[in-house]
């Protein structure tokens, strides 16, 4: 009875997954798979494409130098600027879930630097702050310390431009308040009468119940950051020197500068790959620590 | 009364820290307001964040838009595109949540996989075939491609989060609606969604906010510049080879963030709501 | 049963959407670019098509800042008070993104009847044959001069694919005032060593002072392209994709350009990154700390407004003792052309031709994309008085060079990041001269093995 009354109810899922299939077949689907016959082809984006095999990818990998330094450094910004922003936005939204008076200003306050995303204006001030006569060298020459060229420099160029990208933490973090809602009071009750601390309870009940959404930060965060481009397009063009020539801003300049979309397909299919291992890896770990509501 | 001391000293702490780091993260938009009043020499040329003078003339100026559109019209644009947008998002995710998230039916960990694998392709990859899609359907040089995408969610990472928010939310929820005789949909409507309300303002509120300031998508679908949005006229008059007004500029990207700001203002405190007043007892 | 009902339903769904699918996806793929290039196009444009004076509508698409929107919807304007029957949709936007959204339309057969092209692009779109030949149309050439046509937009083909929007050479914008008090003499004739000594001069007279603000971007068209041509009498690539530059070659060019960032004759590479090439914004610029600039005629306007409380000049370009050819050449800003599917070659053509041959396009144009292409047009700019004297002052300096254009293959976006690359290396120390050049010859032999 049971049994037949779940079978019943499952068929329905399809009802309510109904506008993503039609999305995913129509929308989604063949982009998708055309993009890997591109890759397999020599496709300018101007005339019709011509298949040539594995050429693209056998290229990737054995002349072209400048993917490994861009997948260097990709990997370099994605180490860089997940760990740092998952862990900013989580203590802030701690910080900010609390019913203090004025709050809902602060929130605004510490979600304002994203708001501007990838704008133009917040390209010039990143330049205007950072140059070598900007606001903070003067602040640093005030303590002491030397002139830093942060985006003239090929080794400070990435760091700088992936704490722009922390600077932006607010998505991760409007996902946090909203995850830090969905708590039950009763659970911190519970803990409070079993003498746990505020640190004990944050770590036995607060991780815990969130752990989907921070699962799911950090996802996003790493297929983000792995994929970025404006950034770097907006502020570096990838210089000095391709320090900050991450693969997302390559594959766009091979497609849509050089014409060869071609080869920029496989570029993409190898991020593709990139990210479903990093994806994976990340799963094989969520069943230690991501605890589901829905799970007993 | 000494804890009571130590918690107010606790607290004025907190609020110390927190104003501290608000200013430095605010920063950039008082900059960005004065810069809109200063000449080009100054906003390159000069440390001080104040102005020399103030005049509002950059934002009459700015104002005035472009060949007769004015960006009362953008903003129009803008508004016309994002919220059908966003709602559709939101509606067509939730449901595709629901879906994967409350059952249990044939092919679902490969359609479930189909959906995280659409997260990985980078976009630029996507655009020209997605075009020729949308030139198919003959619906270029309109909103509709953002609608179409928004209502048949083909904004994965929507779906996916909601699904997680779903996940988080014990299923003898459910269950006991099932046993009060409620169906699938009405379970849904009545009992779960009420509870994912934080989760869902926080989609819409991050939708509305990337669309608004979706510039290379608006681009490729948008040709007429009377349905240009105000993402795309900020940067109409950049250009490198004629000498541009920063001002003009500066001051219509403030003018722009405003919308947003107010919008999260009223939105933030939908994040509080939730539990609490929905009353859910562990 | 039901659950039977249910898969049915969900199964001819699927199958409805996948034919919608297949139509979506198939059909796209098969127009594009159908008619594969130039050799197609011919055939249907044998003779100029008249006008057939229906209801036409065109669509033209441009970058570019205020100015420049506002003149061209001045001159779309006054063309359909002339040809009622013709109504043009104007597409504008800015720089960012623009060669994007084209290469998608291109890609899907949308492209505009009318639209701007980037100079570095316009080879690859001849090659790619989405240029509709414009020799066949009925567009009078005869205010252009003829040289500058074939030197400009023909690709080799003797057939004019693109019409140059006006001219552009390289130019070197002086600060007068500070060239004068330190003595620096830019209207003599000098070569390229002459900077290192130049520049020596500068950093003696303040430290903080250089000679030249050079961008990259700039800078690798001036110090090595130039430099080729004078030296070879030759661009660097030939169009059948060989080299004339030599590694020696290479390694002596660059040696000078490390000379000049190791004297500091350049301002550190290192501290100009972050402008791009936007040299009006570098602070030192606006505090008249550079004797020099170097960048483009167009370069004049942006260059004198970020800075007003100097003179301005400008200075003689430098040609190498033993030069084959003095190698200094005006050259084009951008293109105009037409998409080679356009439903209506005979009005687009009525538009192009109104655009650069009437009085009244060149009035409302002025110098929107740079000194007008033509003669007439240019008189017309001075007599109302629309040309700055600083840009007329670089175009009238530049005329002095009898050089040729090397654009084509060496000035197609992917040598040119090859270049601008070596540049950036030689010049931040990153690798020694010859170092540079064996990389460069790899990458280039490497680029025409690929285009083989």
């Amino acid at each position: 009875m049971k049994t037949s009354m779940n079978i019943k109810r499952n068929s329905k899922a399809y009802i309510y997954l109904m506008p993503w299939i039609i999305g995913m077949l129509v929308l989604q689907l063949y982009p998708f798979v055309v993009s890997i016959y591109y890759s397999l082809c020599n496709y300018t984006g101007l005339a019709d494409p011509v298949f040539i095999g594995a050429d693209n990818y056998i290229r990737l990998f054995t002349k072209d130098k400048e993917f490994q330094k861009s997948l260097w450094a990709t990997i370099q910004y994605t180490l860089y600027t997940v760990p740092c922003k998952i862990i900013m936005s989580l203590l802030i939204a701690i910080l900010l879930n609390k019913g203090r008076k004025g709050i809902g200003v602060m929130r605004t306050l510490y979600y304002l630097p994203s708001l501007f995303g990838g704008s133009i204006a917040v390209a010039i001030l990143w330049k205007v702050m950072f140059m070598d006569n900007g606001l903070v060298n003067a602040l640093l020459n005030l303590v002491g310390i030397e002139t830093i060229s942060f985006f003239g420099n090929p080794k400070t160029a990435l760091p700088t431009l992936s704490s722009l990208e922390v600077w932006q933490f607010g998505s991760s973090m409007v996902m946090f308040l909203a995850a830090l809602k969905q708590v039950p009071a009763s659970l911190y009750e519970a803990a409070r009468i079993d003498g746990a601390g505020r640190l004990r309870s944050f770590f036995s009940v607060t991780i815990p119940q969130i752990s989907p959404i921070i699962f799911f930060c950090i996802i996003m965060q790493t297929v983000n950051a792995l994929q970025n481009f404006t950034s770097a397009f907006v502020i570096t063009a990838g210089g000095p020197v391709k320090s900050t020539y991450m693969l997302g801003l390559k594959l766009y300049n091979d497609g849509f500068l050089y014409n060869k979309m071609g080869y920029a397909s496989a570029t993409s299919w190898i991020i593709f790959i990139l990210v479903v291992g990093f994806t994976l890896l990340l799963f094989a770990s969520s069943k230690f620590w991501v605890f589901y509501g829905d799970e007993s | 009364m000494s804890k009571k001391q130590k918690n107010r000293i606790k607290e004025v702490i907190m609020y110390g820290v927190l104003i501290v780091v608000g200013l430095i993260m605010i920063y950039p938009l008082i900059w960005m307001f004065f810069a809109s009043f200063k000449s080009n020499q100054e906003i390159y040329g000069s440390l001080s964040i104040l102005p020399e003078s103030f005049s509002w003339e950059a934002y009459v100026d700015g104002w005035k838009g472009f060949g007769g559109n004015t960006y009362a019209h953008f903003f129009k644009n803008s508004f016309l595109l994002v919220m059908p947008t966003t709602l559709l998002t939101v509606a067509s995710s939730a449901l595709t949540a629901y879906g994967f998230a409350r059952f249990e039916f044939k092919g679902k960990k490969l359609m479930f996989m189909l959906l995280l694998s659409t997260l990985m392709l980078p976009n630029a990859i996507l655009i020209i075939p997605r075009y020729s899609i949308f030139r198919t359907l003959k619906v270029l040089d309109s909103y509709w491609p953002f609608y179409l995408m928004g209502a048949f969610a083909c904004y994965p990472f929507f779906s996916y989060m909601l699904i997680q928010f779903l996940r988080g939310l014990p299923r003898d929820l459910d269950e006991s609606a099932y046993i009060d005789g409620c169906g699938t949909l009405k379970t849904f409507t009545h009992i779960l969604l009420p509870l994912l309300k934080p989760a869902l303002f926080s989609a819409g509120l991050l939708q509305f906010l990337w669309t608004y300031n979706d510039y290379f998508n608006s681009l490729i679908y948008i040709n007429s510049v009377s349905k240009y949005t105000v993402s795309l006229a900020l940067r109409l008059s950049l250009d490198a080879e004629s000498v541009v007004i920063w001002k003009n500029v500066m001051a219509m990207s403030c003018v722009a963030v405003l919308p947003v700001v107010v919008l999260f203002f009223f939105c933030q405190k939908y994040f509080v709501e939730g539990i609490a007043t929905t009353g859910l007892k562990g | 049963m039901k659950k039977r009902q249910v898969v049915s339903l969900f199964l001819s769904a699927v199958l409805a959407v996948s034919v919608l699918a297949g139509c979506g996806g198939k059909e796209p793929e098969n127009t594009p670019a159908a008619d594969g290039g130039a050799e197609t196009t011919e055939g249907t444009q044998e003779t100029p098509q008249e006008p057939s004076g229906e209801e036409v509508t065109l669509r033209f698409s441009w970058w570019g800042g205020d100015a420049r929107h506002e003149a061209t919807l001045a001159v779309i304007e006054a063309f359909e008070k002339e040809h009622p029957n013709i109504h043009i949709e104007a597409e504008y936007s800015s720089y960012d993104g623009y060669s994007e959204k084209k290469t998608t339309e291109f890609a899907s057969g949308t492209a505009p009847d009318i639209f701007q092209i980037e100079t570095g692009l316009g080879p690859e779109y001849y090659k790619n044959g989405v240029l509709y030949n414009l020799s066949e149309t009925s567009i009078d050439w005869s205010n252009f001069d003829e040289n500058f046509l074939v030197q400009n937009g023909q690709f080799g083909s003797g057939s004019q694919y693109a019409i140059p929007t006006g001219q552009a050479g390289s130019a070197i914008i002086v600060n007068k005032t500070l060239a004068d008090e330190i003595g620096i003499d830019f209207t003599q004739q000098y070569d390229w060593d002459q900077f290192i000594e130049w520049g020596k001069m500068v950093q003696e007279y303040d430290p903080e002072c250089y000679l030249i603000s050079a961008n990259t971007s700039y800078a690798m068209p001036f110090f090595v392209r130039a430099w080729c041509r004078q030296k070879n009498g030759k661009p660097i690539m030939n169009e059948d994709l060989t080299l004339n530059m030599t590694e020696e070659q290479f390694t002596e060019c660059f040696t000078l350009i490390k000379e000049l960032y190791d004297n500091k004759v350049c301002a550190p590479a290192s501290y100009k990154a972050p402008f791009g090439d936007q040299d009006q914004e570098d602070p030192n610029w606006i505090a008249g700390k550079y004797v020099c600039a170097i960048g483009y005629t167009s370069s004049a306007d942006v260059l004198s407004a970020a800075n007003d409380t100097v003179e301005y000049m400008a200075g003689n370009m430098p040609v190498m003792a033993d030069a084959v050819n003095d190698g200094w050449v005006n050259d084009c800003p951008q293109y105009i052309g037409m998409y080679a599917k356009t439903q209506h070659p005979a009005e687009a053509a009525l538009f192009l031709d109104y655009f650069y041959n009437s009085d009244e396009a060149a009035k409302l144009l002025g110098t929107v994309r740079s000194v007008p292409p033509t003669e007439k047009a240019r008189n017309i700019c001075e007599e109302m008085d629309a040309l700055n004297p600083l840009t007329k002052q670089s175009v009238d300096v530049s005329m002095q060079y009898n050089g040729f254009s090397d654009s084509g293959r060496t000035t197609s976006s992917e040598v040119t990041a090859i270049l601008i690359d070596a540049y950036d290396n030689v010049s931040y120390g990153q690798m020694e001269p010859a170092e540079a050049a064996a990389e460069v010859m790899e990458l280039l032999n490497d680029y025409m093995d690929v285009n083989r």
